[in-house]
């Protein structure tokens, strides 16, 4: 039996799969190239695992599976995950590029494959999740050739292989460490100055942290807390923090929004907290953050009158994939979807931030 | 799989039911849950399906296990009688500490059914070792679900157990977790309550009540209403009432002085939730001080001051017991003058209350004090209150006032409200949603029986005219239903006057050159209909078509001469309508002409001549509707007049 | 016994490729539907019934009910005329519960006449229920409701929208959304009210200078991906003048120039249209020429949207009416998927 704190929890757990789920089905209608194979990995493992983590049996589990992969997703939802997910790792390439040797900091990343993708000897990848999420990514990676290999991953090789309990999943240790990849079973919400995680960290490296849908969850004063804490950790080494979060605009769409994910469990608490653009950027203002930027999803697609985050020729190949038929909500939902950018006082800066289109910019 | 044969066959679909995605689908399937167990009989219900139910019970959604946890509580019977209850209790020992309060209060519930059904041997063996077990866990989910099942026990053990009982109960009154406290404190009215029962069943029962057991209920008492929680201290209230209903029970009146400091000390709380809660149970005090007038005027300040209070909730709690609490007052002569003079100058201001639930909860109670004052004074003090809440912006608010007249009319008459009443409703009546425009009309029927034709005549009629016209299909189906309840009242005869000459004198209104497009942006009816009638063209369609519904609602309550006289020919003159849906409602009038005129004397001719000539008009029409209806009219008349 | 609701496609795909490759038959021996018979009537009246409490029918009545239908439909014209008044309907998107709202503030049918402009079904949980009620009360009052073909009302949509889903989930097999969409070959896919008022679901096309062309189409097939068909089913009104290319992939967007230069040659008032979500139900667009209505509020159960009708008298006289979604107290919200959203 789970405490109501316990229950949000796995509702907030909960919506990695959807995530999942969601780019599942936009990889399987092809929108990313090349095809990531690594997402149906992640399923797998999921589907394999589910059962044992906390509040779930066997029953639920395949229930709770079956109802986050059976149902197609709409063309709305593909685009949509497609247009988060490419205009992230747009930045995330962006910054590699830059800066050559540095680090990518994934706060509540979940089953995120873009991990895979882009760590390297040059490019240190550290993922922070919550404990059971992150000891699912573990397992998915050693139990794959291929991915042990991407992280150069050098432990014993059986390890992983036979958890076919929940006792077995239980003493699973979360964290995963090797040379360039580090995966880390931690409650962000409980970050301090002196949490353990930071060990694993590096303070030198120019750092690029993502935060998506993971800070809208936690409260405005934990939202303070944790990107606070991270600024401060890289003192005078930049620190560029990328977030992706809903938005309520204060508007009858988002009313409804707030309602129908309330009903699910999930409660936004920045939604109605930060509701525009502006004051998205106001926040990282206040928070001491500098060379910030905001756009919406609605712009980054190219729905807005700025122009897309993308070249004609990738805008062409998407609208080909799915007819569309819900322009009218596409614009809807996705300008309730914020793309927000900061940066620590540092000295340095990340200067292909302003290649790209921005809705709103403050000083 | 060999085992798998029909019997199990249930079961397995149970099972496989239990899987299905959609919560909705295994709610489905767990109500059925006891079907199948009589299907399985006994033996195999404790030996396959309860443990089944067992794994359920520890994984699945809310909406299930409350299903599953109020079916278990009828199980004793199916699983072959109470002394195969254990399984079944430890199945709802899972659902219990659950913390969705449906879930655990339908789990205890079930608990609690079974524990009725076991024999005394079987409460002490099985039962309290539970109660002891879930009040002592180390969990606090446990603690609070034990709170739910001492009132089941408490009066079958014998008085040191019941003691014992009582003190472990103590403990959880003062347990550290405030939700165990709250859920104790919760449980305890219903614990003591039970006491009061189960005293002067037999004054010489060993196991009697006694004052050992009050010692100890009496720390409980003293603990919450002291307890530095507002969510627990509020729930002393109760506690306060079932102490009260004891004493009131044994007529020991020698503790009232103190339960009058204690219900004093929480009326005045520093918390608004325990000022609340006794507002909201006022009355329930204070009926124990009813035959001591010392103690109600007490009383009287602390009314007031919740009158007064700074928390819109509790103001809206205490106008719900003014009534009830004025005829306390009221069976004094000396406190009588009270009710006027300290009372009513506070309700006058609670009218004006800035918060629209606080008046919109006034509004619900204040008429019934009419009964209570003298005629005079209803019409001095109470009557300038009514007609400012007629005027509230708020709809509820008039809606209140306007539902409960009746009360104030055996008084003083309505005549005296009408000033502020008319121009209530023509507001309600014109308010931008239609559901409250709806909610207005349905009044009115009472309204009308109140007010006497004259006025109604003279006030509202225009009004209930005026709704035909709305814009919305749903208004207009209302008003035409509120003028056949209407004519119910009036009569026929003032139908014809003021209803049937209206509705037929339209047909001369048209003025079908205009072709203005009405853009109007919300469901706001005309603003041109009130009492311009001018405006009402004929020449619309939908004026045309409410014309028929109406009579066709009213031809049933009609004198037959007005029916033959202006019904038939208004109806006539509409069979070479140009539109079909005109024709084919006609069909329908004619049947209702018929049905209403059939069996009375000279009337057939009417029948024969006028409306089966012009349904054979309507049955060949070139439209197929028209001629369907008009042949199912034929064929009912044929029916009625073989008759 | 788990059953399997994720049928592939392809299977459904290559079945009914088939069948309306072939085209779909006129009776060439009759020019007007067989007259309903008393038997006909009781049983459409009955499924009515059903229907109005959100019922699905069975399988087997929804086969009768649309060969019952093709014979009504299949006569009606591509421009199908329509008498005023009339009340004027958009998209309903299988919100049942909203189309019920819809009756009471409009009128029930047949005492109120009805033009809907397609998209009945797909997105609302209610696609089954809403298209079986109005095809059945098509059926029953033939001349009292029109209902005209929405671009979801496609094989090809469907597929991806949710109705052929919804038809699995409820039937267990793909048979009932195949019934349905052969007989949505057959619907009406412009109307004429009063010879003044265009109706049609998505606009106009690039290829249709006048009325008559849209007489001479072939409208019994699958919706086309391109081509006038497709165009009156997918094209949206813009700001800009002239014709431009349609972010949805299919059909035009078309300027204020083209629809007063079509009004103008077809001597029209008005082109009332649906296809798009407006916040406010309805939608004025190119000064007057044309309106865009949409009847589901909140759509999708996420937009916070209202909706609208449009009443037309015989004197042209227009009133819009705007609703908010049904009240429907006591059900339960469990039973509903929450819309995605991204987490």
């Amino acid at each position: 039996m789970l405490s109501p704190n316990q229950k949000k929890d796995k509702v907030i757990r909960s919506t990695d799969l959807d995530a999942l789920a969601c780019r599942l089905s936009c990889a399987q209608q092809g929108y990313f190239l090349p095809m990531d194979n690594n997402i149906s990995k992640l399923v797998a493992s999921y589907s394999k695992y589910l059962q044992f983590c906390e509040g779930y049996t066997n029953l639920s589990a395949s229930r709770t599976f079956r109802m986050a992969f059976n149902d197609r997703k709409f063309p709305i939802i593909n685009r949509g995950t497609y247009l988060r997910t490419q205009s992230i790792s747009q930045i995330v390439e962006e910054f590699i590029k830059e800066f050559g040797t540095c680090q990518i900091l994934s706060l509540g990343g979940g089953s995120d494959t873009r991990c895979f993708k882009y760590v390297s000897p040059n490019v240190k990848y550290l993922e922070i999740d919550f404990p059971e999420t992150a000891k699912i990514k573990k397992l998915t990676i050693l139990g794959d050739n291929g991915l042990r290999a991407i992280v150069k991953y050098e432990g014993e090789e059986h390890i992983g292989l036979d958890v076919t309990t929940r006792d077995q999943f239980n003493d699973i240790e979360p964290d995963l460490h090797t040379s360039n990849y580090h995966i880390i079973g931690y409650d962000l919400r409980k970050l301090t100055h002196s949490s353990e995680v930071l060990q694993f960290v590096d303070s030198s490296l120019p750092t690029l942290v993502l935060s998506e849908c993971v800070l809208c969850y936690a409260s405005p004063q934990e939202n303070e807390n944790i990107i606070n804490i991270w600024s401060n950790y890289f003192g005078s080494t930049l620190m560029s923090l990328i977030v992706y979060d809903p938005i309520s605009l204060k508007d009858a769409f988002g009313a409804q929004m707030a309602d129908n994910l309330q009903r699910r469990g999930i409660n936004l608490l920045t939604f109605n907290a930060f509701a525009t653009v502006e004051s998205k950027l106001e926040f990282f203002h206040q928070l001491g953050l500098k060379n910030s930027k905001v756009t919406d999803i609605s712009s980054v697609g190219g729905y807005e009158s700025t122009g897309a985050w993308f070249d004609e020729e990738e805008v062409k190949r998407i609208s080909k994939l799915e007819i569309i038929d819900e322009v009218e909500e596409i614009k809807l939902l996705f300008s309730h979807y914020c793309l927000l950018y900061g940066e620590n006082q540092s000295s340095r800066s990340f200067r292909a931030i302003n290649n790209w289109r921005w809705k709103l910019e403050s000083d | 799989m060999e085992n798998f044969n029909d019997d199990l066959y249930p079961l397995a679909l149970l099972m496989d039911e239990l899987k299905h995605d959609d919560v909705s689908n295994r709610v489905q399937a767990m109500q059925k849950v006891d079907t199948i167990a009589m299907a399985l009989g006994p033996e195999r219900t404790i030996n396959e399906l309860l443990p089944f139910l067992n794994d359920v019970a520890q994984d699945d959604e809310e909406e299930v296990f409350a299903v599953l946890a109020t079916k278990l509580g009828d199980f004793i019977p199916l699983i072959g009688g109470h002394q195969n209850c254990e399984p079944l209790i430890q199945i709802l020992l899972h659902l219990a500490p659950i913390e969705e309060p449906i879930v655990r209060d339908k789990a205890i519930a079930s608990l609690n059914n079974i524990s009725t059904e076991l024999t005394n041997e079987e409460v002490f063996e099985i039962f309290l070792p539970i109660i002891r077990d879930l009040s002592q866990g180390n969990w606090f989910s446990k603690r609070i679900a034990s709170c739910g099942l001492y009132k089941s026990v408490v009066v079958r053990v014998e008085a040191p157990v019941r003691q014992e009982l009582l003190a472990l109960f103590l403990k959880l009154v003062t347990d550290d977790g405030p939700m165990v406290r709250r859920s104790a404190a919760t449980n305890l009215p219903a614990i003591i309550n039970k006491l009061t029962d189960f005293t002067g069943i037999d004054a010489n029962d060993p196991n009697k009540v006694t004052n050992k057991d009050w010692e100890i209920i009496s720390q409980m008492f003293q603990s919450l209403i002291n307890d530095d929680q507002d969510s627990v201290k509020f729930l002393s209230i109760d506690v306060l009432i079932s102490i009260l209903e004891y004493f009131q029970k044994i007529q020991d009146q020698s503790h009232n002085s103190d339960f009058l400091v204690n219900s004093l000390k929480l009326m005045s709380d520093e918390s608004w939730r325990v000022r609340y809660t006794a507002a909201d149970r006022f009355n329930r005090i204070a009926e124990n001080f009813g035959n001591e007038e010392a103690k109600l005027t007490k009383l009287i300040e602390p009314f007031i001051s919740l009158m007064k209070d700074n928390e819109g909730e509790v103001r809206k709690a205490i106008a719900k017991q003014l009534p009830a609490f004025c005829k306390s007052l009221n069976k004094y002569e000396a406190l009588k003058p009270t009710i006027l003079n300290k009372i009513l100058p506070v309700v006058n201001e609670l009218s004006q209350d800035p918060q629209e639930n606080v008046r919109s909860s006034l509004a619900l109670n204040i008429t019934e004090l009419s009964s209570i004052l003298s005629k005079q004074s209803t019409i001095d003090k109470l009557l300038p209150i009514f007609l400012n809440m007629l005027k509230d912006e708020f709809p509820d608010v008039r809606l209140n006032i306007i539902s409960n007249l009746s009360i104030v009319n055996e008084t003083i008459g309505i005549n005296l409200l009408t000033t502020s009443l008319l121009p209530a409703i023509t507001e309600l009546a014109q308010d931008s949603k239609w559901r409250v425009r709806l909610a207005i009309i349905e009044y009115i029927p009472k309204l009308a029986d109140q007010l006497g034709e004259e006025f109604f005549n003279k006030e509202l009629l225009t009004l209930c005219l005026s709704w035909l016209w709305d814009s919305v299909y749903a208004i207009r189906e209302a008003s035409v239903k509120n003028l056949r309840k209407i004519t119910e009242i009036f009569g026929s005869a003032w139908a014809d006057k003021y209803i049937i000459d209206k509705l037929v004198s339209i047909k001369n209104n048209t003025h079908s050159s205009t072709l203005n497009n009405n853009d109007n942006n919300d469901d706001t009816i005309h603003d041109d209909n009130d009492n311009d009638e001018i405006n009402i063209d004929f020449a619309s369609f939908i004026i045309r078509i409410t014309c028929v519904f109406a009579l066709n609602e009213l031809i049933p309550v009609l004198d037959h001469q007005i029916i033959t006289e202006k019904v038939l020919p208004f109806l006539n003159d509409l069979i070479d309508d140009k539109v079909p849906n005109i024709r084919f409602n006609l069909a329908t009038s004619y049947l209702r002409i018929s049905e209403t005129l059939a069996g009375k004397q000279g009337d057939s001719p009417v029948i024969e001549q006028n409306v089966l000539k012009n349904l054979d008009i309507l049955v060949n029409d070139n439209d197929s509707d028209v001629r369907y209806f008009a042949s199912k009219s034929i064929d009912s008349i044929k029916e009625l007049l073989a008759v | 016994m788990d059953l399997d609701t994720d049928v592939p496609m392809e299977d459904v795909s290559d079945d009914h490729s088939e069948t309306y490759q072939g085209g779909a038959k006129i009776d060439a021996s009759k020019s007007k539907p067989s007259e309903l018979t008393g038997d006909s009537v009781n049983q459409l009246d009955q499924w009515i019934e059903k229907l109005a409490n959100c019922e699905p029918l069975s399988e087997q009545d929804v086969k009768r009910l649309c060969d019952m239908a093709v014979d009504v439909l299949q006569f009606e014209e591509n421009v199908q005329p329509v008498q005023v008044p009339v009340t004027i309907c958009g998209d309903v998107h299988g919100q049942f519960h909203d189309l019920m709202e819809l009756f009471k503030i409009g009128g029930p049918c047949p005492d109120t006449n009805y033009l809907f402009m397609g998209d009945y079904v797909d997105r609302g949980y209610y696609s089954v229920e809403t298209v079986s009620f109005l095809v059945c009360m098509k059926v029953r009052y033939p001349n009292r409701i029109t209902i005209l073909r929405g671009n979801h009302e496609s094989r090809q949509i469907t597929q991806v929208y949710g109705f052929y889903d919804e038809c699995l989930r409820k039937y267990g097999s793909a048979n009932v959304w195949k019934v349905f969409t052969d007989l949505f070959d057959y619907f009406p896919i412009t109307a004429l009210v009063d010879n003044k008022i265009f109706c049609l679901h998505g606009g106009l096309s690039p290829m249709i200078e006048t009325i008559d062309q849209v007489r001479e189409l072939n409208r019994i097939q699958e919706v086309p991906h391109e081509g006038p068909m497709c165009d009156l089913l997918w094209s949206d009104p813009d700001d800009r003048g002239g014709w431009g290319i349609s972010p949805r992939g299919a059909g035009f967007t078309f300027g204020q120039d083209i629809s007063e230069q079509f009004n103008h040659t077809n001597d029209l008032s008005l082109i009332a249209r649906a296809h798009q979500l407006v916040m406010e139900g309805y939608s004025w667009s190119h000064q007057q020429s044309v309106v865009t209505i949409f009847s589901a509020p909140n759509y999708c159960y996420r937009c916070g949207n209202q909706a609208a009708i449009m009443e037309v008298d015989e004197m042209h006289n227009r009133q819009f009416l705007q609703y908010d979604p049904s009240i429907r107290p006591g059900e339960p919200t469990v039973t509903r998927k929450t819309p995605d959203y991204f987490l």
